[in-house]
């Protein structure tokens, strides 16, 4: 359902940092594998942990991933709350099939 | 991590399967309740032009509509099986090419009919990420917003 507009369409450092091919690869297979570190996201990739820390690194400035000190390297992970208003497309289209359904049950139940 | 790409809802109505089928594949009596008025009937494999009108149906969700009042609605119809099934494609939201697909299935029940709506194909979205980076085309960022809320969606 065409759902209104999110308040995250027009955070320009958001959709920059994920406009890069590798950098959204690196959020698609932290969201799908959980945390992880720039050497395990190395691994099958043919760029080296450092270059990987790097895209790291805008991802953070840009608020779409945390990095978390243990030891000699970060944890990186999906920052929650950024994510959690960018889903408000598939929420929005949700509650309004509530919505509608309730509408439809008026007309046909008379 | 699951991936959630598609919305589902289920109810019971308590009307008969003619009525209810009219109300959803009948393109004048589905405007009534969704809030839209068509140029035409809805016709398989035939894309049919319309615009958001207040529901007349239930005045307080009317008056959300009422800024979108004109706003394009368009509908490509992709399934009519009477009293069984009635399905169409129409834009993911109003800034954006991709398309999600809306399927009814009607049942019939002891008490009316059950209803099922899906809307499904949030998953095309990340092709037209991959396309748009491609082309160099900084456009799909809301295509991007999608995406992401897959991951979320899923998540909570």
């Amino acid at each position: 359902m065409p759902a209104p507009t999110t308040a995250l369409s027009d955070s320009t450092a958001l959709f920059a940092a994920l406009g890069d091919p590798t950098r959204m690869a690196l959020v698609i297979e932290l969201g799908e594998q959980g945390p992880s570190t720039a050497s395990a996201l190395a691994v099958g990739r043919p760029i080296t942990r450092q270059a990987i820390g790097k895209q790291l690194a805008v991802l953070a400035t840009a608020g779409i991933v945390v990095g978390r000190r243990t030891g000699r390297e970060q944890i990186w992970a999906v920052d929650p709350v950024v994510l959690k208003a960018a889903g408000s497309r598939l929420e929005a289209a949700s509650t309004a099939w509530d919505s509608a359904l309730e509408r439809l049950r008026s007309f046909v139940e008379d | 991590m699951a991936i959630q790409d598609r919305i589902e809802k289920q109810i019971v109505l308590h009307a008969d399967l003619d009525r209810v089928w009219a109300a959803i594949a009948d393109s004048r009596q589905f405007g009534a309740w969704f809030g839209a008025e068509f140029d035409g009937p809805f016709v398989l494999g035939q894309t049919t032009h319309g615009r958001i009108v207040p529901t007349s149906v239930d005045a307080e969700v009317a008056a959300m509509q009422e800024p979108h009042r004109g706003s394009d609605l368009n509908l490509d119809i992709v399934a009519i099986e009477p009293h069984t099934r009635f399905a169409f494609r129409w834009a993911a939201s109003p800034d954006t090419d991709v398309q999600t697909t809306v399927t009814f299935t009607l049942r019939p029940h002891e008490d009316g009919v059950v209803l099922i709506i899906t809307e499904e194909g949030f998953d095309e979205l990340p092709e037209t990420v991959r396309q748009s980076t491609r082309e160099g085309n900084e456009g799909g960022w809301e295509a991007q917003t999608s995406l992401i809320a897959r991951y979320v969606a899923a998540d909570s």
